[in-house]
Parts: C-alpha cells; sequence; structure tokens
C-alpha cells in the first residue's frame, strides 16, 4: 500500500507539473496555428501530460496491488549521503580544482559502505583520482579544472 | 559493383591503423562495461563522448559503434556466470545461461553465445549494407510531414513495447519533449524556461540527462541494498560448443538473427526488445517448452543472437533517415552532429567515408570481438569479481568526469545529480526512462517539422493525412495507442508481459 500512496502523490505532481508547463508556455506565447510560437510544443506537451497524468489518477484505483518489498532498502542514508557528496563535489570542484576535489570525494565514497582501514581508502581514493587525471587531463586534453592550488 | 567498391574503400578505411586501434578500443570498452554490471552502453558512450571530439568523426563513430556492440557480447558473460545480467539486453540469457553454468557447462553457454552474437552480428551488417541505400534515397523524397509521422510512430512504438504501463510510458515520452524545449527555441530564438540561467541557454545535456537516469539512478538503487554479491565458483572448459550444440542452435541463431535485426530497424526496437521476443518465440516452436528456464541452449543461442543482430538494425533509420531508434543510437547521433555530420539521407553522398567506413569496421569488430571474447573469458571473470565497494565510486567517477567534460562546467554535474534523483526514484515507481530520452532526442526534431508543417499547410493539421506516408504513421500510432483500450488485446499484452517478468 506504500507504494500506492507515492503513486497516488507521484500522479498529482504529475498534474502540477503540466499544468505549471501550460501556464508558462502560454507566458512565452503561442503564436497561431500557421506560424506556431515558441510556446506552442511545450504548451503541446503540458496539455498531453495534464490528460496521460489525469488517466493516471482515474485509473489508480482499479490498479491491482502487487506483493512487493520495502519501499526503501535498509541502506538508504547511503543513498543521502552520496547525493550530498555528489552536489558538494559539483560545488568544490572549480575552486579546489580536480585533484584534491576528485581525492576527497573518493575517499568519502570508498568509506561509505563501512571500509574500516584507511590506508586502503586513501591509497585506493589517491591512485583513482591521480590515474582519471592522468588519463584525462594530459592524454586525452580533456582540461579538468586546475582550482586555486593550480593542480 | 557501386556497393562493392564502396565497401572496399570502407575495408581501406576499416583497415587503417588509427581506426584499427579505435575499433579495437570500442569493442574492448563495450565488453568491459558489458561485463560490469550497473554501468551500460549508453554510459559508457557519454563518458567516452567528449574524448571523440579530439579525434576524426569516422574514427569517433567506429569506437562508439565498437562500445555498443561489444557490450552485447559482454552482457552475456554476466548473465551465464553469475546470472546478473551486465545489460538490460542480456537479462534473459540468464534463464538458460546460468542453469547451464550450475551444470557445468558454462564453457558451452559461452561459445554459443559469442558464436551466436557473430554470426548475427555479421549478417545485421550485411541487411545494414543492403537497406540502408534503397532507404536512403525514398527518404530525399520525405518532407517535414513525412518525418513528423515517422518520429511520432516512434515514440509510440517505444511507448508500446516497454514492458511495465504505457500511460507511464507516454508521460515519460512527452516530458522528454518537454525537456528538450528547454533552451534556446530551435526556429525563433527565444530562450524558454531557463530561468535566467545562462547555463541552461544552450538546454539540458543530453548526457548529463542520460548519465543521471541511467547511471546515477542505478548505483543509488544498489546502494541502498546490501553491497556483497555472490559469485558463482566453476570451472570453464569446453568454449566450442559440439555437435550436438549447433544442432540445437541454428535454427534459434537464424530466427534470433531475423527478430533482431527488423525488431531492431523499428524505432524504440532494439536490442532488449528483440532479445525478449526471440526468447518467447523460441520457446513458442521448442518441442521441449518444459526445459526453458532449466539450462536449455536454445535459450542462450536465440536471445544473444537477437540482442547483436538489432545492432545492423537500429543503424539503418540512423544512417537513412537520421532518426535514432534508441537511446545509444541518440547519442551517436549527437556524438556525429558535435563533429558537424548529419546522419540523414545526405550522409551517404556526403560523407560515405562514415557509412562505409563504420558497417566494414563493424565486420572487422565482429572478428575482433569473438577473439577477445573466447581467449580472455578468464579476465572478464576477474573483473567480475571486483568488489561493488569499489567498482560503486568509479561509477561515479566516470559520470562525473563524463558530463564535466562535455561543456567543461560543473553546472552539468549538477544537471546530472539532479536527474540521478528523479531517476531513483520514478524507478522505485516503476517508470521506464528510454521513452524519456528517446523524447528527448527526437524533441526538436519533432517541433521543427510539426511548425515548418503546419506553415506549410497554412495552418491545417489536414497535411498529416493528405501526405501517404505520414498518414500512414500517424494511422499506426493511433492503432497501437488505442489497443491497450481494448480488454482481449490488452490481457494479451499483460501476459506476454507477466511472462517476461517471470
Amino acid at each position: 500500500m506504500i507504494r500506492k500512496k507515492y503513486q497516488r502523490v507521484c500522479n498529482l505532481l504529475w498534474l502540477l507539473t503540466s499544468l505549471t508547463i501550460c501556464v508558462a508556455s502560454i507566458q512565452l506565447k503561442l503564436g497561431t496555428l500557421t506560424d506556431p510560437g515558441p510556446g506552442f510544443i511545450p504548451f503541446g506537451t503540458g496539455l498531453l501530460l495534464l490528460f496521460f497524468s489525469l488517466a493516471a489518477l482515474l485509473r489508480e484505483g482499479r490498479e491491482e496491488v502487487k506483493e512487493e518489498g520495502p519501499w526503501i532498502g535498509p541502506y538508504w542514508k547511503r543513498v543521502i549521503t552520496t547525493i550530498i557528496s555528489l552536489s558538494v563535489y559539483a560545488l568544490i570542484l572549480t575552486r579546489l580544482g580536480y585533484l584534491l576535489s576528485t581525492f576527497l570525494l573518493m575517499i568519502f565514497l570508498f568509506w561509505t559502505p563501512g571500509y574500516k582501514k584507511w590506508t586502503v581508502i586513501i591509497i585506493k581514493a589517491v591512485l583513482s583520482a591521480g590515474i582519471t587525471y592522468f588519463v584525462f587531463n594530459k592524454w586525452l586534453d580533456c582540461q579538468l579544472p586546475q582550482g586555486i592550488f593550480g593542480f | 559493383m557501386e556497393v562493392l567498391t564502396y565497401l572496399l574503400e570502407g575495408f581501406r578505411i576499416a583497415f587503417i591503423p588509427v581506426n584499427l586501434f579505435y575499433a579495437f578500443v570500442g569493442v574492448f570498452v563495450g565488453t568491459l562495461i558489458g561485463v560490469l554490471p550497473g554501468i551500460g552502453p549508453a554510459g559508457a558512450i557519454s563518458i567516452l563522448i567528449p574524448i571523440s571530439f579530439r579525434i576524426p568523426p569516422v574514427s569517433a563513430i567506429i569506437m562508439l559503434a565498437g562500445i555498443y556492440y561489444g557490450a552485447q557480447y559482454g552482457g552475456s558473460t554476466t548473465s551465464i556466470l553469475v546470472n546478473i545480467p551486465g545489460e538490460a539486453s542480456s537479462v534473459i540469457t540468464c534463464l538458460d545461461g546460468y542453469q547451464m553454468a550450475r551444470q557445468g557447462r558454462a564453457g558451452s553457454a559461452l561459445g554459443m553465445a559469442a558464436f551466436g552474437s557473430f554470426i548475427a552480428g555479421t549478417f545485421s551488417v550485411i541487411g545494414l549494407m543492403i537497406l540502408a541505400f534503397p532507404l536512403a534515397k525514398v527518404a530525399l523524397r520525405f518532407g517535414p510531414p513525412e518525418y513528423f509521422g515517422l518520429m511520432v510512430l516512434g515514440l509510440t512504438i517505444v511507448t508500446y513495447l516497454v514492458r511495465g504501463s504505457v500511460l507511464k510510458a507516454l508521460q515519460m515520452a512527452v516530458l522528454g519533449i518537454f525537456l528538450s524545449s528547454v533552451g534556446m527555441d530551435v526556429m525563433v530564438g527565444t530562450p524558454r524556461f531557463t530561468f535566467g540561467m545562462i547555463d541552461l541557454a544552450d538546454g539540458i545535456g543530453l548526457v548529463p540527462l542520460v548519465m543521471g537516469v541511467f547511471g546515477i539512478s542505478e548505483v543509488l538503487i544498489n546502494l541502498e541494498q546490501p553491497l556483497s554479491r555472490q559469485i558463482f565458483e566453476t570451472k570453464i572448459r569446453g568454449l566450442l560448443p559440439n555437435l550436438k550444440d549447433w544442432k540445437d542452435s541454428k535454427w534459434p541463431i537464424v530466427r534470433g538473427t531475423l527478430i533482431g535485426f527488423f525488431l531492431g530497424i523499428l524505432p524504440g526496437g532494439g536490442a532488449v526488445i528483440s532479445s525478449f521476443v526471440s526468447y518467447a518465440v523460441e520457446k513458442r516452436v521448442s518441442k521441449h517448452p518444459e526445459k526453458f528456464g532449466k539450462g536449455t541452449i536454445e535459450g542462450v543461442a536465440g536471445p544473444e543472437s537477437a540482442n547483436n543482430a538489432a545492432i545492423g538494425g537500429a543503424f539503418i533509420p540512423f544512417f537513412s533517415l537520421g532518426i535514432p531508434p534508441n537511446v545509444v543510437m541518440a547519442l551517436l547521433l549527437g556524438a556525429l552532429m558535435i563533429h558537424g555530420v548529419q546522419p540523414g539521407p545526405l550522409i551517404l553522398k556526403q560523407h560515405p567515408d562514415i557509412f562505409w567506413g563504420t558497417v566494414a569496421s563493424m565486420y572487422v569488430g565482429n572478428g575482433m570481438l569473438l577473439l577477445l571474447n573466447l581467449p580472455l573469458i578468464g579476465l572478464w571473470v576477474k573483473i567480475l569479481k571486483i568488489p561493488y565497494p569499489t567498482l560503486f565510486p568509479l561509477i561515479l567517477l566516470f559520470c562525473l568526469i563524463g558530463s564535466y567534460s562535455i561543456n567543461f562546467t560543473a553546472f552539468d554535474i549538477l544537471v546530472m545529480v539532479f536527474f540521478g534523483i528523479i531517476g531513483y526514484i520514478l524507478r522505485k515507481l516503476e517508470y521506464e526512462f528510454a521513452p524519456l530520452v528517446l523524447g528527448y532526442v527526437l524533441g526538436p526534431m519533432l517541433e521543427r517539422s510539426l511548425r515548418q508543417s503546419l506553415t506549410l499547410s497554412d495552418g491545417s493539421f489536414l497535411i498529416f493525412i493528405s501526405r501517404t506516408i505520414s498518414a500512414v504513421c500517424i494511422l499506426m500510432s493511433i492503432i497501437l495507442l488505442l489497443t491497450p483500450l481494448i480488454p482481449y488485446l490488452r490481457k494479451r499484452r499483460e501476459v506476454l508481459t507477466r511472462e517476461v517478468e517471470e
């Protein structure tokens, strides 16, 4: 039943999204049929989404509930911390540079599943940051960010 | 004669050492990511697209195509040995392949998967060579209404063929089209839904979107579960299938090849659907359907041939119409367009080197794969033993580098993470992402052709019915969309879906 509850919330969000798209598209100008404007297609997609979302809401009650496992796995905290770490990485990447920020991120990611040996974690983090830096920046000339420390 | 001359030229291009090198890199990386669960060909191609900017377009597409068909070969290894499909298209191989491994016949299963893939791959390349030319000639006469009709049909097929709810697939396809409208308007240049952000002026990047919904969300789903994996320890011996194996497999290979090739051509078809259909057909025509799922070689030979044949088929609409029939082809389209090459009917005239070089390299690549797969199976098994706690940070790192390197902006990483979260939630609610990405890729073409058609017809939608090709496409789309409403057909579809899931 939990999945059904989330599905209802999701369907309502679809509905809200489609209405927002329709309103925003009208503000962009729909144009005419002979000369469609920039809001024409987004408005069409908004209308279609609205139609499908309403259909999904109406169908909801008739769908049979399948036997299912728990909605969230036992290690859901890892998901949250990984999302936060990736977002922080995006914010510090250009400031700290590729090598340092990647080293820090990899330490965190290797540590996440519960590794205890810090030496192993640090070696893995150094190797993964160093090798990818060499391959992408030096060999493939990918211009990874240097950051304030210049590396 | 003309075709033969071009093919010889294609082989000359494919055998240039640098192209041989990139074909090898492609099939090697493809097999590797096929072996590793958690990162598919779409993810791997996304990572390597930035690298492809620095090499000539022919070499780039040779490498990227190699990843695509290489992944189909590699995917079977994990299915057979570990019961974990490396690729979605190898899911069905788990059923009989893993059982064969448990019975000590892993070698035969791996060997037949490799040989079947080789035979099917070679046939589909021949089919591509034969069909792409005439189709491109016909496509030269296509106008905006025809293209619009074809794209609507493609999107409808992809939503119809998903395993889950058609309604959810339709929502995803439409959302994809909407997402493609973010950025500058394709015709008048007005910024749309950019919220004043310069980073969104060029729209949402394909690579961050694909990596988010396929790569990041997959890792997040895995992370919330215990991370240990069981590897079935078995001695692999006798990689060459025996006479009985060949006798049992020859017709499944033929049928799988035909099914894969023709379903591959269909927009929305592709390797995944082909392998499922091939398995269902083999079970239906078999005199011993009860043996399926218990380790019968037909259950490996058919689907593995089908998923490889689908690759050659998928290149037909890609090269001759410029329409990518699936996510991976959409990425290839993006890569070629960055090189200034527009796939479509004119590519055979304007860039014959790219078409024929790719075709010839696929022959060569299939040979390389056969050589790679059989002797290197030991290596692939070792790679499989990399523990997930070590593997997932590396997958995430490659995704980060891949999305950053497209525009050299950290904003794309945030976009990728955002779509990773969306993908994670939607996966739990059983939404599928192929319609979303196809809708996103076809969106700009769809919008342009619709607006041009309406301008041509003075605002009349009748233009789509008055032209034969667009009328047929739209009629077929309507029929497909209406079938779930007919109780008998809806039940048939539900039964088929359940059979496949079981």
